[in-house]
């Protein structure tokens, strides 16, 4: 189960704090890291008095998986989103400066193909240009080692981020196909950078499910995973997993 | 074999694009300097804030989980996980101590399932002049390994996001490791395993092992990467018994200024 620990920096409660003398954390999500479509999350801060400097860590939302119908696999494993830091700095101070954070969602879940893409995370103001982390590329599934009966159209490349000191894109997933029910077909769920490793591997072509019985993609940024169907009816893919944006000051 | 450049992990700007010659911020690394051996022992000391000191952020690497052992004919179900990972900054006062571990590396098990694996924390509550800034932070540890003779089978045993062994305490942000995955197949193809790389600064995942060529973790499984890395699982397919990797020791960073 995804862990994220808030416990002492709930965000609201850290947007009104006040100056410090010393650098202090907060996060910005939507707490609904296990639910579908969750819409991130979004706020207005505005710096405290004192502050020189302001660090912002932002991922962008991964891709969701695809769904399938029988008989269909993973072709390529939804994405990660990308990852970026930056750091805006003024001697004079930063008080007063106001910056609108955006922490991208989670996907849905469709039994439809292709996947959904991940949502981006952003953070616009003072001494940010073009800051964002993209989301991840959608998975999708196809029938081309079962019989080709689905095209796989997917995002053209890695999840890029932009505006940081520091960036990393996030990387398209992947799968290994086969033309035997039972055996050896897997999908490769990129994580996000900077989060756990990865990637997230899974399932094998014979398991059926999508819609709830498998494990959540990682959060912040993990993709989802594609679904496998080798008999009747239609699954769907999993979701990827929002974004998130991590706020240091002092 | 794996390097080790403890400063090329950290190449990101948090505070340190705002360092001056004048507000230079300082770090210190505690950690086991034989990241490539089992059973180090990890290291820990007591740290008392310097003079002139106002803050420190403290971040740590829990240990990675060791890999199962296995003995004809079994096989990778799955490898050791990683450590996870948390942070905190805190105010500190002068002459204020705290108790910084990091996590050994763990021992190469024969038993086919993984022993243990050994947490990351800094903690302290002393006081200087009648102030006190508390602390304990902690992540868990990285999950073990385990070889079975279930896993002939053609399947894949999938990877896991789960914490491992332990607890977060009093992060203001963690991540969470991940347990490694397998591939288990007849002898001579499409077997593999996948082991946890280093979480927050880790980069994708170390494939290993073929379970035919009796790749186990003393010798040829990959050594986990430092820090917190999660350790191979044996295979084999013919006489004789094999140990599992170990899994990485744990790191702790501190920045203080």
């Amino acid at each position: 189960m995804p862990t994220v620990n808030l416990s002492t920096l709930g965000y609201n409660a850290s947007i009104t704090a006040a100056s410090t003398n010393y650098p202090q954390e907060f996060l910005v999500y939507n707490t609904s890291i296990n639910s579908i479509t969750n819409g991130g999350c979004a706020c207005v801060w505005t710096v405290p008095n004192g502050v020189t400097f302001v660090t912002f860590e932002i991922w962008g939302g991964g891709g969701g998986g695809s769904g399938s119908c029988c008989c269909m696999q993973v072709g390529q494993g939804a994405g990660a989103g990308g990852y970026a830091v930056k750091t805006v700095y003024n001697n004079g101070g930063l008080s007063g400066c106001v910056y609108c954070i955006c922490a991208g969602g989670s996907t849905g879940t469709p039994a439809t193909q292709p996947g959904c893409a991940g949502n981006p995370s952003y953070v616009t103001g003072f001494g940010l240009t073009n800051f964002c982390a993209c989301g991840g590329a959608n998975g999708c599934t196809t029938c081309f080692q079962y019989g080709a009966c689905y095209i796989c159209q997917v995002a053209a490349c890695c999840s890029f981020a932009c505006g940081g000191d520091i960036v990393a894109y996030g990387y398209r997933g992947s799968a290994v196909q086969t033309q035997f029910c039972y055996s050896y077909g897997w999908g490769l769920h990129p994580t996000a950078p900077a989060t756990v490793s990865g990637p997230f591997i899974g399932p094998n072509g014979c398991n059926i499910g999508g819609c709830t019985n498998w494990t959540n993609a990682p959060f912040p940024g993990g993709g989802g995973y594609g679904a496998h169907v080798v008999s009747g009816g239609c699954c769907c893919g999993m979701f990827g997993a929002g974004g998130l944006v991590s706020i240091t000051y002092g | 074999m794996p390097t080790v450049n403890l400063s090329a992990f950290f190449p990101d700007s948090r505070y340190t694009l705002s360092a001056t010659a004048t507000n230079a911020l300082n770090v210190l690394y505690v950690y086991n300097t034989n990241t490539n051996s089992a059973s180090n022992g990890g290291q820990c000391c007591l740290w008392t804030v310097p003079a002139g000191v106002g803050w420190a952020k403290f971040e740590l690497w829990s240990g990675g989980g060791d890999g199962g052992g296995a003995c004809c004919c079994q096989h990778a179900s799955y490898s050791g996980g990683s450590g996870s990972y948390a942070r905190k900054t805190i105010r500190v006062v002068p002459g204020q101590s705290y108790t910084i571990c990091a996590a050994g590396s763990t021992a190469m098990p024969t038993a086919c399932q993984g022993q243990g694996s050994f947490q990351s924390y800094a903690c302290g509550n002393s006081s200087n002049a009648g102030i006190t800034y508390p602390l304990c932070l902690c992540a868990p540890s990285g999950g073990v390994g385990v070889a079975n003779c279930n896993y002939w089978q053609n399947q894949c045993n999938c990877t896991s996001y789960v914490c491992g062994i332990g607890s977060f305490c009093g992060a203001d942000f963690c991540i969470c490791g991940m347990r490694g995955g397998s591939q288990a197949a007849t002898c001579g193809f499409m077997s593999w395993q996948s082991s946890a790389e280093p979480t927050y600064i880790g980069g994708a995942v170390r494939m290993s092992i073929d379970h035919c060529q009796n790749f186990h973790g003393c010798g040829f499984g990959g050594i986990a990467t430092f820090p917190g890395g999660g350790g191979s699982s044996a295979n084999t397919n013919n006489g004789g018994c094999f140990c599992g990797g170990w899994g990485a020791g744990g790191l702790v960073l501190i920045t203080y200024k």
